[in-house]
């Protein structure tokens, strides 16, 4: 784990740098200073190397053990991608499925992945739910929710 | 207006809703961990843009005071601390529940969080006038130098690694400069994305950076079935009550300063006051044993100090915590700038809020003392399906911030940003101050180099200003020294 661990801190000094010298690449490209006063890439061109700067100090910081995560189990990963994977497919189906039939998945996914309850329960409590907060955000809150492409949730509203 | 007309606008029963909304909604947050005040708020920000102002302020700061209420719940019966500033009451909370004082370790500290959040209020009364007085004296330098002092302040305080605060904080201020630059319109790093070019919200960063990662961490170490003490009596002992009495004076007073610091979390007020009990108690051996002291001193800090840092906001317009940054934040995206001038711009509102938080801490011990029950109903809930029901709500929110679908992008990045954040020990408080603080720092910053043309040292001559720059380099030098192990070392030898 110790090993995965120090992989998992260069591959993140890596990224940070990077990330850190593209800004300041873009920000080069912005103006910096000019007879009006600061330029619109000034900001970013002092922040992106200042944090370039502060990675490979972090990067070169000897690993304290108590800097060190425990490891993950298995059942561990599978609920925490349950949860991720859940919110990117309702950004893919929501617009197709509309707010109330995604949410509804999404919830019942969740509770059967991370719960182990009962399918009936678990259809149950999100129909309930997701209804619930339909009514709640779109009638009670006036909060304008994605609704269905498919004719006949859309003409039920949802 | 004053206080007076804050409290009548405060007792109508729209605001009293939006109190009796917060704090409830404080103490479930508070109840249930895994889910921070930070979270709930940013949850709840969208909001603000479609209800009253001033009731989305008070409601807003109801959460966040209130869910150092709920907290102790857990703490309290099942040993494990809502929030980190009820992670001391552990320590004599739970041993009370164990010898079936639940109920009354519950009840004192309810009544002594009142006492101390109705104490800092009367303090936020007492020095608001005079604070935000003497900010009004304070030019775009002074402005900007005061804000590097508490964002280092902050990054300083932490966590326990100041390199990796410094790297959050620069990370979020470069992500606070996405959007169109404030001096001549410039877009920077929208990439041709409508919605970038207002910036990046930070609602649905911080419902990912709190709320989605801290979901993700807590379910990756599922716990197994919730034993809970039994609460048999309610009503504290008169004894408890009179060793109770002192804790909850001295833990108000801690609290109260330490709320004014920015960085400063209220966890660190809660252990102070511990230590200070316990070293002022005729019975220290009784502290981790079940010491009432050891529930009331802590519990009143840390409300004290959730309440007056609210101070430096109103004042000053310097959040200290980030699900203050996100108070800061409704007061933006509704066109107010917190600071000085709201006390001479925007009375009605200001002394609203601050006349509500009386009425809030009557109302968390309407929470607390008579329904208590309700809260341990809710405990029962399982996990699965409380983040189920928090995910979705999450998903609204950041869809209402941009009505689009944008908005959950946002949230999942972010959610992974966190959770990769949490697995490196990286600190989240910095990133998230610095993506609130960054527009108003560039600004500030901006207009102070164009009050000094080509000679930006000239800022230095104002006394404030080199005073508080000078203040940042003492806090980053001993903090430095201090996280590499040499300060220890240095005093080691002095003392040799």
């Amino acid at each position: 784990m110790r090993l995965r661990f120090h992989w998992l801190k260069s591959i993140s000094a890596a990224a940070l740098v990077a990330f850190s010298i593209a800004v300041a690449y873009s920000a080069s490209h912005m103006s910096i200073y000019s007879d009006f006063g600061p330029g619109a890439g000034l900001f970013p061109l002092v922040l992106s190397l200042l944090l370039a700067v502060l990675t490979l100090i972090w990067l070169f910081t000897p690993v304290r053990d108590s800097e060190i995560p425990e490891g993950l189990s298995r059942d561990g990963i599978a609920r925490v991608a349950t949860i991720l994977l859940s919110v990117v497919f309702s950004i893919w189906l929501m617009p197709y499925l509309g707010f109330t039939l995604t949410s509804c998945l999404a919830i019942f996914v969740i509770m059967i992945v991370t719960g182990k309850h009962h399918i009936g329960f678990a259809a149950g409590l999100a129909a309930a739910s997701s209804l619930g907060f339909l009514l709640l955000f779109q009638k009670g809150l006036n909060l304008a929710l994605p609704v269905s492409q498919l004719p006949l949730l859309s003409s039920l509203g949802l | 207006m004053n206080l007076m007309g804050g409290l009548q606008a405060a007792l109508t029963p729209s605001y009293i809703l939006f109190a009796v909304l917060g704090t409830g909604l404080g103490m479930l947050v508070g109840v249930l961990p895994g889910l921070g005040p930070a979270a709930a708020t940013a949850l709840l920000l969208p909001l603000t843009l479609s209800l009253d102002l001033t009731g989305s302020i008070i409601m807003l700061a109801a959460i966040y005071y209130g869910s150092q209420f709920g907290g102790t719940i857990t703490s309290v019966l099942l040993n494990v601390p809502g929030e980190a500033s009820s992670a001391i009451t552990c320590l004599d909370g739970h041993p009370m529940a164990k010898k079936g004082k639940a109920g009354s370790a519950l009840t004192v500290a309810a009544l002594v969080s009142a006492f101390a959040g109705v104490v800092a209020t009367i303090g936020i009364i007492v020095a608001a006038p005079l604070l935000s007085g003497l900010a009004l004296r304070f030019g775009p330098p002074e402005m900007f130098a005061l804000m590097v002092f508490a964002t280092t302040l902050l990054m300083a305080l932490a966590g326990d690694s100041l390199i990796k605060a410094l790297m959050m904080g620069a990370l979020g201020l470069l992500l606070a400069t996405v959007g169109l630059d404030p001096t001549q319109g410039t877009p920077r790093f929208t990439f041709g994305i409508p919605e970038l070019f207002d910036g990046l919200s930070f609602v649905p960063v911080v419902m990912g950076l709190f709320g989605l990662a801290d979901i993700m961490t807590a379910i990756e170490r599922r716990s197994g079935v919730v034993a809970l003490h039994k609460i048999e009596k309610l009503l504290p002992t008169r004894e408890e009550l009179k060793r109770s009495s002192g804790p909850a004076i001295r833990g108000t007073a801690i609290g109260f300063f330490l709320g004014l610091i920015p960085g400063m979390m209220p966890a660190i007020s809660s252990l102070l006051s511990y230590i200070a009990e316990k070293s002022v108690s005729r019975r220290p051996d009784e502290f981790g044993q079940g010491a009432v002291e050891g529930v009331a001193g802590p519990e009143a800090a840390n409300n004290s100090h959730a309440t007056s840092s609210l101070l430096p906001l109103l004042t000053l317009g310097i959040p200290t915590t980030p699900t203050i940054a996100l108070i800061l934040g409704a007061f933006m995206v509704n066109g107010i700038v917190p600071g000085p001038l709201l006390f001479r711009d925007h009375p009605e509102i200001i002394w609203a809020v601050i006349a509500s938080f009386f009425i809030g801490n009557v109302l968390l011990l309407m929470w607390n003392i008579p329904l208590v029950g309700l809260w341990v109903s809710i405990l029962k809930i399982p996990s699965s399906i409380l983040y189920a029901l928090i995910v979705v709500l999450m998903i609204i929110g950041a869809y209402a911030e941009y009505n689009s679908m944008f908005g959950v992008v946002l949230l999942v990045g972010s959610g992974m940003v966190g959770y990769w954040m949490k697995q490196l020990n990286f600190p989240v408080a910095p990133l998230v101050l610095a993506l609130v603080i960054g527009p108003l720092m560039e600004q500030s910053l901006i207009r102070s180099l164009e009050m000094f043309p080509g000679n930006a040292a000239g800022m230095l001559a104002r006394p404030m200003v080199m005073g508080l720059m000078l203040g940042s380099i003492a806090i980053l030098i001993y903090f430095s020294l201090r996280s590499t192990g040499r300060f220890d070392k240095f005093v080691r030898q002095d003392s040799e």
